[in-house]
């Protein structure tokens, strides 16, 4: 069987190459910012969202369901936000309310909508593929979505990698020199949000944020230059995501999400082992 | 040394009028109205929790507060960002992001460069210069997760020198920094003042107020008084702000009070 080369293995090696540089910027920042879970709530938040779009629109559009995982994804940050300031509840207990709240919303809506005669007529084929992710089922329009993300993405990093920078390292100096941190809190959210989106087809719900934590973890070990970590971060995770798409393509049928965070994991692992800062074999410590 | 003549007005470097401050619904400062004049080095002194740190960040506008009006170097904050320059108490910036002592800073430098502009070649002259001023050369391309808590702090304040600012607000700038590292900081200070510059900083020591600095703030959770050193480092006045803390104190018959009502700490 041949893989590479056929059209469908074409357009699924250049979303994960393009997906795989958004998914390291919008990741750096997550980890940098020390929010991963944060990143984590807003990918379970978003698959409700793709069945919502779904019922409401009956079709299977990748921009639609896009629309509504974002929207989700935006309100279950906002819910965690409101909650964190207004309860004593601390933000993991928040983050653990909202995420398998949003979760368990969409798989109640999915199994309700799979034995009713009223969605009976549009195909549901595929809605499975936001839990795990499915490459196969990847459209032109997928690709295109991804591209114009990850266009916006590595333009504001190239714009503003210095700003950028600064406010991860030492927020309050950023401030006071006076970038606007809370536009960029906003702008970082919105590319979250929409990083997390574009990504659910390939990666998955589930597992889209280990996606974007993984290969910057994995790169830390490597550099104590953030450009390096984002340069290696970002090879890394292209590399994941090619053998992972391989693997589920050969495999025919196997989940991608799962194959792709596999391998991330594999490398995180084998940074952490050898990577020049890391803890165990590495010769240098941290304090 | 700057003599505070009667009728000679310094230009003000920090002007403050009704400021306040809570956190919720707890008032920490109240009715603050303070004036900081040019070419000074100010203290900021007072009991743990007196504002001291609220207070620069409201100069700084990193809180939110309410104040009928705020002016630093005689103009809205906004107006002269990149003429300050700024070390926190207790940093937080986030030790574990990839960067380097050299690149920490270089960030000084970030306020003078443009939109889209990289560091150049004499920005990192200029990071270069305040690292050794530091004497922090021997640890250039380390990692500033691998510092001793006296390092980072030299390391924050090489970054605020690279800042090359007209005014440098640090917060305890002292704290965690051995002997040494404390002269050379005093120095520098020193060194600024004179290039017209000028510096206000929270102090925690009082025994070395009158060699450090010409110019004092004495501050609980309202401003106990203010002027130059001479004048207002006096028992009484420093006693009205740390009342509760001299009287609980062991080694109170350490402070003697001579008979012009000076205090010093023997
Ligand atoms: N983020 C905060 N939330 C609530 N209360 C705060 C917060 N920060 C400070 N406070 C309170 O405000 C008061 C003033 O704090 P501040 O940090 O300004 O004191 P300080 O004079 O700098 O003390 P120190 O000498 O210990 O640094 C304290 O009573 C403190 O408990
Ligand atoms: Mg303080």
């Amino acid at each position: 069987m041949k893989i590479i080369g056929s059209y469908t293995f074409n357009i699924v090696a250049a979303a994960s190459v393009l997906l795989s540089i958004a998914t390291s910027l919008i990741g750096s920042i997550n980890v940098f910012k020390k929010q991963s879970l944060v990143g984590d709530a807003i990918g379970h938040a978003s698959y409700p969202g793709i069945i919502i779009a779904f019922m409401v629109s009956k079709s299977r559009s990748p921009f639609i369901l896009l629309t509504g995982a974002a929207l989700l994804g935006g309100a279950a940050y906002h819910l965690i936000q409101k909650s964190e300031k207004r309860t004593t509840i601390p933000l993991d207990g928040n983050l653990a309310i909202f995420l398998s709240g949003f979760f368990g919303l969409g798989m109640v809506l999915k199994t309700y909508i799979q034995g009713n005669a009223r969605f009976a007529r549009a195909s549901q084929a595929g809605l499975d593929a936001y839990i795990f992710g499915q490459t196969s089922f990847l459209l032109e329009l997928d690709l295109v979505m991804i591209a114009i993300v990850t266009l916006v993405c590595v333009l504001f990093f190239t714009l503003f990698y210095k700003e950028i920078k600064l406010y991860l390292f030492d927020r309050e100096f950023s401030a006071v020199i006076g970038l606007p941190t809370k536009l960029m809190d906003a702008l970082i959210l919105v590319m979250t949000i929409l990083v997390i989106s574009v990504g659910l087809k390939s990666v998955g719900a589930l597992l889209i944020s280990s996606f974007l934590i993984l290969p910057v973890i994995a790169a830390e070990q490597w550099s104590d230059k953030f450009f390096n970590v984002l340069v290696i971060s970002c090879i890394m995770s292209m590399t994941s995501s090619l053998i992972g798409n391989y693997l589920s393509f050969a495999g025919e049928g196997v989940a991608t999400g799962p194959v792709i965070v596999l391998i991330s994991c594999i490398f995180a692992f084998l940074s952490m082992m050898f990577g020049k800062r890391s803890h165990i074999f590495g010769k240098r410590r941290e304090s | 040394m700057i003599v505070f003549g009667e009728g000679m007005m310094k230009k003000e470097v920090v002007g403050i009028r009704n400021l306040n401050v809570s956190y919720g619904k707890k008032r920490v400062l109240s009715n603050v109205d303070l004036s900081i004049p040019d070419n000074v080095r100010c203290a900021i002194i007072g009991p743990n929790g007196a504002g001291k740190s609220t207070l620069i960040k409201a100069i700084l506008d990193l809180i939110e507060h309410d104040a009928a009006s705020v002016k630093v170097l005689g103009k809205p904050l906004d107006e002269v960002r990149s003429r300050i320059a700024y070390v926190a108490q207790r940093s937080n910036a986030n030790r574990d992001f990839p960067t380097t002592v050299f690149d920490t800073v270089l960030m000084g430098r970030y306020q003078h460069l443009g939109l889209f502009k990289r560091p150049g070649r004499r920005d990192r002259e200029i990071a270069l210069e305040a690292i050794r001023e530091m004497r922090m050369e021997a640890c250039l391309d380390r990692h500033i997760s691998q510092l001793s808590g006296g390092q980072l702090q030299r390391v924050f304040i090489a970054r605020a020198l690279c800042q090359d600012a007209d005014l440098y607000i640090l917060d305890e700038p002292l704290a965690g920094v051995d002997e040494n590292t404390e002269t050379i900081i005093m120095d520098t200070f020193i060194d600024l003042q004179k290039k017209g510059k000028t510096i206000i900083a929270v102090h925690h020591d009082l025994s070395t107020i009158r060699h450090y600095f010409d110019y004092l703030v004495i501050l609980n959770e309202e401003i106990k008084s203010h002027g130059p050193v001479e004048e207002v480092f006096t028992r009484e006045q420093v006693d009205k702000a740390f009342k509760m803390e001299i009287d609980g104190r062991e080694d109170r018959k350490e402070w003697v009070a001579r008979e012009d009502n000076r205090l010093v700490y023997v």
